[in-house]
């Protein structure tokens, strides 16, 4: 069998991971070079007016790839709807198609649904060898992605606590180690680089006493994990002195999407109770957990939501809505961020200082009247 | 008890239905007028800006009768499933919970559909206990099969190429000697060099008065013979499709593609209206895989994208619509050279 080459768009992390899933089960990989401007207009000039960001931007990607390289084969994940997302192997392969790139895409799609599908697709540019390289495959592709997520959600937590110029350094660090994993292709090696990383982190000075804001990230997946199109909202707010929740990590979506969802276990059932006040039914992509995560906040006292989303992204306008009036009753301070690619970086850090600015007031205001 | 149902969304799709189904009831219902423009700006005051024209028009109607005297209880259509593996679009689906929010005298009538085009019983029976709880399940089969009946009936007028809103009147009409006047198909001229147009889009978008911009009526005026996705013949819908393709997981979305496929296989039009909203999801990727396939088809027809929202002005849409009548003359022209 010839070795193919075949790229992925990038998005957030993930590249790191799935760089060595693809190695390991026998493709050659070629990663793009990240997201710029160019990417965006790039990928806007040739895709729908109303396409949402994720898509303008993987078209560009792969454009980008296929100027300077020769993949034989894109690999990307599918999708069964309500989401959008699942029609985009068939959009872009269209596009591309009319642009003069005949090639084909491996669509990944739900495997419990789809299970066979998925089979073929791998045995057809794999050979039926590749059952052999399955384990180590998964096994690589999983403890990176545990240990990339690992290293963000201490960095999160740790980085607010931080005194002086050492937020800046840890998330300096935070960026060296990601290189390292990214740079290894070893588990003990991956489990070496955890504990370094913690105890490396650990040995920062930290401010003590202080009241630190807690703002939750929830939204659209694509938008959360990638600092490319938002613009690095976490580490901008982690920079602010705030602690940020992430809702979302690569491992955890994988581990539900994939294990959970094939062994038909009922992991969204307590999101499903926490909306249902708001929203009774399953809208598609990752609407029902945007507003049952935005119901948490609220009645974990935490001090603001951040919903991130593309423009038009149709489960997240429909979130938008609900998690206003969430945001009414219970009190929580939320903030809608739609992205497209005509967004400007200026424009969205205004908005997040004045959204910090009223929550430290919010904060303040409470603390004079418990005095009083 | 009367309830109110707002003339939008699957108005113009399911009403047949709706009305067979409760005045087997006999309970009372009231119809908002066509759409107008301050129903229009009720509903975009109501909703987020990100929100389509139709959702929007939605609450407009709605807004409407919260107004009104006398009735009791808003009729809030939910959508779910359609079929196997196919569904509504999120907004949709969603959609009741949206409703609810900004109205509180609401009854949610869920629409599942199986891939027949049949409703589940359950959820509407559910409903129509809570507001009639002497409702009992025989009364409620026979009320079932009315709705069911009068659907039927309508969608067999829409494929004779009746327009939607003359059939709803010929059908549900309060007189029974509504005349349901001449259909679609024999109201343009015949013949060779008549230009023969497809409108395709959701029916909410080409029925309603003030979505739809008139456009029928102005392709119908300028002579053209005018398809829609409706008149696609029952057994035919998609033979054309082609089967190694992932199908779309949008009903609508499906219906509109297979449309386009079947009346470009049998040739039978010259020009294709893409007719969508602002902001539309689903319409967003299926106007660019009908534009892909139309691109790779021989001969295919000449397409327009006609995108509407609540600042889309009637003279601008004319226009556009002249210049498309011209340029599929000159093809003609061209062709016959």
């Amino acid at each position: 069998m010839p070795r193919y080459k075949v790229t992925i768009a990038s998005m957030g992390t993930t590249n790191i991971f799935l760089r060595s899933f693809l190695g390991e089960l026998g493709f050659d990989p070629i990663l793009p070079s990240g997201i710029t401007r160019e990417t965006l207009s790039l990928g806007s000039r040739y895709t729908p007016e109303f396409a949402c960001l994720p898509l303008k931007v993987n078209l560009g990607n792969y454009l980008q790839t296929l100027e300077k390289h020769d993949p034989d084969l894109i690999f990307m994940a599918g999708g069964i709807g309500p989401c959008r997302f699942g029609l985009y192997g068939e959009v872009q392969k269209e596009i591309l198609k009319s642009l003069g790139y005949d090639l084909p895409f491996i669509v990944v799609e739900p495997p419990k649904k789809h299970f066979t599908e998925v089979i073929d697709n791998f045995t057809r540019f794999l050979g039926r060898g590749f059952w052999r390289n399955l384990p180590r495959a998964v096994r690589i592709c999983w403890h990176k992605a545990k240990v990339v997520d690992e290293i963000d959600r201490t960095v999160l937590t740790l980085a607010p606590r931080l005194s002086g110029e050492y937020p800046r350094k840890l998330w300096a660090k935070r960026d060296e180690y990601l290189i390292a994993v990214d740079g290894t292709d070893k588990v003990s090696r991956l489990k070496e680089l955890l504990r370094e990383a913690g105890e490396d982190f650990a040995s920062l000075p930290q401010n003590v006493g202080g009241e630190i804001l807690r703002v939750v990230v929830v939204g659209e997946i694509y938008t959360v994990l990638e600092p490319a199109v938002n613009f690095q909202l976490e580490r901008v707010l982690s920079l602010m002195g705030i602690e940020v929740t992430r809702t979302i990590y690569i491992s955890e979506w994988i581990w539900q999407q994939i294990i959970l969802n094939f062994f038909r276990v009922d992991w969204q059932k307590d999101l499903r109770a926490q909306a249902k006040p708001y929203l009774t039914r399953f809208i598609g992509g990752h609407g029902l957990e945007t507003v049952a995560y935005t119901v948490q906040a609220a009645e974990n006292r935490q001090d603001g939501v951040i919903q991130l989303a593309p423009l038009g992204c149709m489960p997240e306008v429909v979130a938008m809505s609900i998690i206003r009036q969430v945001s009414k009753e219970k009190g929580i301070p939320v903030l809608s961020l739609l992205m497209d690619e005509h967004t400007g970086e200026a424009g969205i850090r205004t908005r997040l200082e004045a959204f910090v600015d009223l929550i430290q007031n919010k904060q303040a205001f409470f603390k004079q009247e418990k005095m009083a | 008890m009367i309830i109110g149902i707002p003339r939008s969304l699957f108005f113009y799709y399911f009403f047949p239905f709706w009305s067979g189904f409760f005045s087997a009831l006999s309970l009372e219902y009231r119809v908002t007028p066509e759409t107008t423009n301050p129903i229009m700006e009720a509903g975009a005051t109501l909703c987020a800006d990100e929100i389509c024209l139709p959702v929007k028009l939605h609450f407009g109607h709605l807004q409407y009768l919260q107004e009104q005297e006398g009735v009791d209880l808003l009729f809030s259509p939910g959508f779910g499933r359609w079929g196997r593996r196919s569904h509504f679009c999120p907004k949709l689906i969603g959609l009741p919970d949206l409703v609810g929010l900004q109205f509180t005298q609401t009854a949610v009538f869920r629409h599942e559909l199986d891939a027949a085009g049949r409703f589940a019983k359950e959820p509407w029976l559910g409903t129509i206990r809570e507001i009639m709880p002497t409702v009992n399940k025989r009364v409620f089969t026979q009320a079932w099969k009315e709705g069911e009946r009068r659907q039927a009936a309508f969608f067999e007028l829409c494929r004779k190429g009746y327009l939607p809103p003359k059939a709803i009147e010929y059908l549900c009409g309060e007189k029974d000697s509504v005349e349901i006047g001449p259909a679609l198909l024999n109201l343009g001229k015949k013949g060779k060099g008549v230009p023969r147009i497809l409108v395709l889009g959701h029916p909410y978008m080409v029925y309603d008065n003030l979505a739809g911009q008139g456009l029928l009526q102005t392709l119908v005026h300028d002579g053209v013979q005018v398809f829609t996705k409706e008149m696609t013949p029952a057994g035919e819908v998609d033979k054309y499709w082609p089967t190694q393709e992932k199908r779309v997981f949008w009903t609508l979305g499906q219906q509109i593609l297979s449309a386009a496929y079947y009346f470009v296989n049998k040739r039978l039009i010259d020009g294709i209206i893409f007719h969508t909203a602002c902001l539309c999801g689903p319409d967003a990727l299926i106007g660019d895989l009908l534009e892909k396939y139309l691109a790779r088809e021989e001969k295919a027809p000449a397409l327009l994208k006609l995108t509407v929202d609540e600042h889309t002005g009637y003279a601008g849409l004319q226009t556009r619509v002249e210049a498309f009548l011209d340029l599929l003359k000159w093809r003609r022209q061209y062709a016959a050279v």
